[in-house]
C-alpha cells in the first residue's frame, strides 16, 4: 500500500499531464490512508460533526432601496480528521466488453479490477456486471474470502459485440441493490466504464439518465469512466452529474488501473452522502439560480443536492439572490440547511447557516465590502460557462479553431487566477489538442464537469 | 482550502446565550407597542411579557424569542430600535411568467427583459432554451416577445413566432420557449387587481370574482362593506386618492385584497386598518401598521377603536384625508351608479341620522 505514491507518475509517463484523466483530486500522496484505521482510537475523539457550513455573502452590504442581486456562497467543509472507521462500500464494477475493446482495453480493465479486488477490505462488498450486447453478471455482489480466485474469474473475459450500456447498468444497479437491506451505512456506487456510444438496447440519453436520476433516490450514484475517444462524452457526465458520481475521461489503455485505483480511494474516504442543501428563503429574498445545478424551487425555498463529500474536502454551492428592497437594517435572506447522511457514525445529521446582509443607502459601502472568496468561486463558475459557450460555438462550427484557442487563453488565466490549478492545466491540454487539430470535447467536458462539482481541496 | 477560512466569514452573530440575553428586553419593549391585537385591549401583554413570542417591528410576523432573526423576513430582531420602521412597498411586477410545471413565478418589469440561459433577466436552467433565447418587452400593460433567433424557437399560444419580430401577447396566453412552457400574466389585466391605478381600488364584489387568478383565491376573500356609501376620506394631500366609506366593514391596505387596496403608497401595510361602520357611528381602528393611523395628529394604538366626526383629519400612510359625512339621503330605489355600488347596497340598512348613503361612489 505504501507503493501508491510512487506509482503516481508512473502510468501517465510523464508526457500526459496527469490532470488529463479529468480526476477531480491529484495529490493522493498526502491524504491519510485509512486501511489500517484502529477504529478503538477514534472512540476517544470528542464528539464534532462531520461537516462544517458556512454562508458568505458576495457583499456584507445591499443597496436597502433597490431590488438588487447579490450572490451566496455556502461552504461545507469536511473535517480532515479521521474520526472513526470509514464506510463500507458496495460496489459494481460495470465494464463494457464490446468488441471496441479487444486487445490492450481489456488487458488494463483486468488489472484495473485486480487493484481494486486487492484495496478492498473484507467488509466491503463487490459485484462485477459486464456488458455487450448480453449482460453478464460475472459477479454477484459479496463479501471477497478469496482473492485469487475473484481475479482467476475476471481474467476469464472475453470481448462480444455490441454496447448495451443500459441494461448493463440497470443490471449493476440490481446487483448493488440486492445487497442493500443488509448493508446499510454503506456507500453504494457503480463503477460505469465505457467506450462506446450505446449500440444496443435503451440508447437515447433521456432514457438513461432518467433511469440513474431514479438509482439516485435508491442511494445508488454512478461514476462514469469513458475510455478512449470514442464514447459520448454528454451522456457520461451527463450520468455523473444527474447520479452525484465522479466522471472520468480515460484517454490511453494504461491509465485505466490508476483511474480505478484513485476512484476507489475516492469512495473509501466519503465522509458525507446524500447532502442536501436547502435555502428557506425569508420574505423579499428569492433565488436566481444555482450554478451547476437543477434546483428544485418550493415555496420559499430552493434545493439542491450535493455530491458524497471525502474528509478533508470542501465543496461550495454557489447562488445568485434577487432581493426586493428593504428597510434599512440587518436581515437573514435566507437560512441554509444541510441534511446528510453521516457515513462514521451512521446516522442523518444537520447542519445550517445563516446568510445575512445589511441593507443600507450608503453606496460607497458596497464597493468597499465585495468578498473576494465569493468573487473567486463565481468567477469560477463563470469559466465553467464560459467553456460550455466554447465547445458549443465549436461544434455548431460558429467559433473557429482559432476563435476557441482565444477564448480557452481567456479562461485559462481565470482559472489560474482563481487558484485552479488542476483545471487550468486541463484547458491548456485542451488547447494543445486543437492545435494538432484532435477532438478536445471529452477534455472539456470533464473540466466543466469538475468545476460545476464546486469541489476543493 | 486557506482561502476559505471560516474566521473570515460573516457578521458576528454571537453565542445562543449572548443572543437571548440581546433579545429578552427587546421583547418587552416591542410587544408593549406592537403586538396588542387588533380586537384585544392589551389582553395579549400578559402572554408578551412572559417571552414566548416576539413580534418583528419590520413586518409584524411572530417569531419565538429565542430566534435571532424574524421567521417571515428575516430581520435582525435584536437591532430594533424606538423608531418604527418603514417599510418600503413590495415592487409590483408589471407581469409575470407563470412556469406551467412547478408553478414558479418569474417576474416581468416595464420595460426590456431578456430571457434565456445565462446571464439574462429571465434566468431560466433548462437545456432546450438558448442562452439568449427572446426579449419581453411590457409598455403600460402591452406585452410584446421576440425571438432572438434561438435554436428551438419560441411560441406565442400556438403559433411560432418568427426570430426578430417583436410579436403582441396578451394575458393568460401560453408561450413557449424551447421546450419551456410558461402562462403570461399582465398585471392589471383581467383577473389579477390592478395595482397600477392611483385611485383607490375597491375590490369586485363577490359576484364578479368567480375568474380571479389562483393566486387571488388562495388568498381570504376580501371584507365586503354591506351597506350604502356614508361618507367619504376625501383627500387633502398624498398620493392616493379619497376613499368612500360604505355602512358595514372596510379593510384598508397596499395588498390586494383588501376592501380597498391603496399600493401606489408604500407606507401603508399590507393590511393596515379596518373602518367599521354601524348604526352608531363610523370607527377608524389601526391593524398594527408599521407607520401607523394617525387621527387629529394623534397615533392610534393598534386595535384602537377611533370613532371619527365630520371634519376630522385622518392620516394613512402618507396621505392625509378629511372625514366628510355624505350629504344627500339616498333617493329610494334610484338606479345605482355603478356595478360596485349595487352590490354594496344588498342589506343597505340607513342610518338614522347624519350618516346618509348618496350614490357619488368612487368619483
Amino acid at each position: 500500500m505504501e507503493d501508491r505514491t510512487q506509482q503516481m507518475g508512473g502510468p501517465n509517463g510523464g508526457a500526459v499531464p496527469p490532470t488529463v484523466l479529468g480526476v477531480p483530486r491529484t495529490q493522493m500522496g498526502v491524504m491519510p490512508t485509512q486501511m489500517g484505521a484502529n477504529p478503538m482510537q477514534t472512540v476517544m475523539q470528542p464528539p464534532m460533526s462531520t461537516l462544517e457550513v458556512e454562508c458568505i455573502p458576495g457583499n456584507r452590504y445591499a443597496m436597502a432601496p433597490e431590488v438588487s442581486r447579490e450572490h451566496a456562497l455556502v461552504v461545507l467543509k469536511a473535517s480532515g480528521q479521521q474520526l472513526g472507521r470509514r464506510a463500507p462500500i458496495n460496489i459494481c464494477l460495470c465494464i463494457d466488453r464490446s468488441g471496441s475493446m479487444e486487445g490492450e482495453p481489456l488487458e488494463y480493465v483486468k488489472r484495473a479490477c485486480d487493484y481494486v479486488v486487492d484495496m478492498l477490505e473484507p467488509n466491503d462488498i463487490l459485484s462485477i456486471v459486464t456488458f455487450e450486447e448480453q449482460v453478464d453478471v460475472l459477479m454477484p455482489a459479496r463479501r471477497i474470502v478469496n482473492k485469487a480466485l475473484v481475479k482467476e474469474h475476471i481474467h476469464r473475459l472475453e470481448v462480444g459485440n455490441t454496447t448495451n450500456l443500459y441494461d448493463g447498468l440497470m443490471a449493476a444497479c440490481m446487483q448493488i441493490a440486492s445487497v442493500m437491506p443488509q448493508t446499510p451505512g454503506y456507500v453504494h456506487r457503480v463503477l460505469l466504464l465505457t467506450d462506446g456510444e450505446p449500440t444496443a438496447g435503451l440508447k437515447d440519453y433521456n432514457s438513461i439518465v432518467q433511469q440513474v436520476a431514479e438509482q439516485k433516490t435508491k442511494g445508488i450514484s454512478v461514476t462514469a469512466l469513458g475510455f478512449g475517444s470514442e464514447y459520448n462524452e454528454e451522456l457520461m457526465a451527463g450520468i455523473a452529474r444527474r447520479s452525484g458520481g465522479n466522471y472520468y475521461y480515460i484517454q490511453r489503455p494504461d491509465l485505466l488501473p490508476e483511474v480505478y485505483r484513485r476512484e476507489l480511494e475516492t469512495l473509501m474516504t466519503i465522509v458525507a452522502k446524500n447532502v442536501r442543501v436547502r435555502f428557506l428563503l425569508s420574505r423579499w429574498a428569492q433565488v436566481r439560480q444555482v450554478y451547476g445545478q437543477q434546483p428544485a424551487f418550493g415555496p420559499r425555498t430552493v434545493e439542491v443536492t450535493v455530491p458524497d463529500i471525502e474528509r478533508g474536502t470542501v465543496r461550495t454551492v454557489l447562488a445568485e439572490f434577487e432581493l426586493d428592497r428593504h428597510p434599512p437594517g440587518t436581515f437573514r435572506v435566507a437560512r441554509v440547511e444541510v441534511t446528510y447522511d453521516d457515513v462514521v457514525n451512521n446516522r442523518t445529521e444537520r447542519a445550517g447557516a445563516d446568510c445575512v446582509l445589511e441593507f443600507t443607502n450608503d453606496r460607497s459601502l458596497l464597493a468597499a465590502n465585495v468578498n473576494q472568496i465569493v468573487r473567486n468561486e463565481l468567477e469560477i463558475a463563470q469559466a465553467s460557462q464560459n467553456l460550455q459557450r466554447t465547445m458549443m460555438g465549436m461544434r455548431t462550427q460558429q467559433m473557429t479553431a482559432m476563435g476557441a484557442l482565444q477564448e480557452l487563453q481567456r479562461t485559462r488565466t481565470v482559472l489560474i487566477q482563481a487558484g485552479q490549478a488542476d483545471r487550468a492545466r486541463e484547458v491548456e491540454a485542451a488547447m494543445q489538442t486543437i492545435q494538432s487539430g484532435g477532438d478536445v470535447e471529452k477534455t472539456i467536458v470533464g473540466t466543466i464537469y469538475n468545476l460545476d462539482q464546486g469541489k476543493h481541496k | 482550502m486557506s482561502h476559505l477560512d471560516p474566521t473570515r466569514a460573516m457578521p458576528p452573530t454571537g453565542s445562543p446565550a449572548a443572543e437571548s440575553a440581546a433579545v429578552a428586553p427587546i421583547a418587552g419593549a416591542v410587544g408593549v407597542t406592537q403586538q396588542m391585537p387588533a380586537t384585544g385591549l392589551g389582553g395579549d401583554a400578559y402572554r408578551t411579557q412572559l417571552g414566548a413570542t416576539i413580534t418583528c417591528p419590520v413586518c409584524k410576523a411572530t417569531t419565538p424569542v429565542s430566534e435571532t432573526y424574524c421567521g417571515d423576513c428575516g430581520f435582525l430582531l435584536a437591532s430594533a430600535g424606538a423608531e418604527p420602521i418603514e417599510v418600503p412597498a413590495e415592487e409590483t411586477p408589471a407581469a409575470e411568467l407563470v412556469d406551467m410545471a412547478d408553478g414558479r413565478r418569474y417576474r416581468l418589469r416595464e420595460g426590456i427583459n431578456t430571457l434565456g440561459r445565462q446571464g439574462t433577466d429571465v434566468l431560466v436552467n433548462e437545456g432546450t432554451v438558448s442562452r439568449h433565447h427572446a426579449r419581453i418587452v411590457v409598455e403600460n400593460g402591452q406585452v410584446t416577445v421576440e425571438d432572438l433567433g434561438s435554436s428551438n424557437g419560441t411560441k406565442v399560444g400556438d403559433r411560432r413566432i418568427p426570430p426578430n419580430q417583436p410579436t403582441p401577447a396578451v394575458h393568460g396566453m401560453p408561450l413557449k420557449f424551447g421546450n419551456w412552457r410558461v402562462t403570461l400574466e399582465i398585471a392589471g389585466a383581467g383577473p389579477v387587481p390592478t395595482p397600477g391605478a392611483a385611485e383607490p381600488t375597491v375590490a369586485v364584489p363577490a359576484s364578479e370574482r368567480t375568474q380571479m387568478a389562483e393566486a387571488s383565491q388562495a388568498q381570504p376573500a376580501p371584507e365586503q362593506p354591506t351597506g350604502p356609501m356614508v361618507a367619504t376620506l376625501q383627500k387633502i394631500e398624498g398620493p392616493s386618492d379619497d376613499i368612500p366609506v360604505y355602512t358595514g366593514t372596510m379593510t384598508i391596505g397596499r395588498r390586494a385584497g383588501n376592501t380597498v387596496s391603496l399600493p401606489k403608497d408604500p407606507y401603508i401595510s399590507g393590511r393596515h386598518a379596518t373602518i367599521v361602520t354601524d348604526n352608531t357611528g363610523t370607527y377608524l381602528i389601526d391593524e398594527g401598521s408599521t407607520n401607523g393611523t394617525v387621527v387629529n395628529g394623534q397615533r392610534l394604538a393598534p386595535g384602537e377603536r377611533q370613532l371619527l366626526l365630520e371634519g376630522d383629519e385622518v392620516q394613512l400612510g402618507q396621505s392625509r384625508y378629511r372625514f366628510v359625512f355624505s350629504e344627500q339621503a339616498p333617493v329610494e330605489g334610484a338606479p345605482p351608479a355603478s356595478a360596485e355600488a349595487a352590490a354594496l347596497q344588498n342589506g343597505a340598512e340607513p342610518l338614522p341620522d347624519e350618516g346618509e348613503a348618496g350614490d357619488e361612489a368612487s368619483a
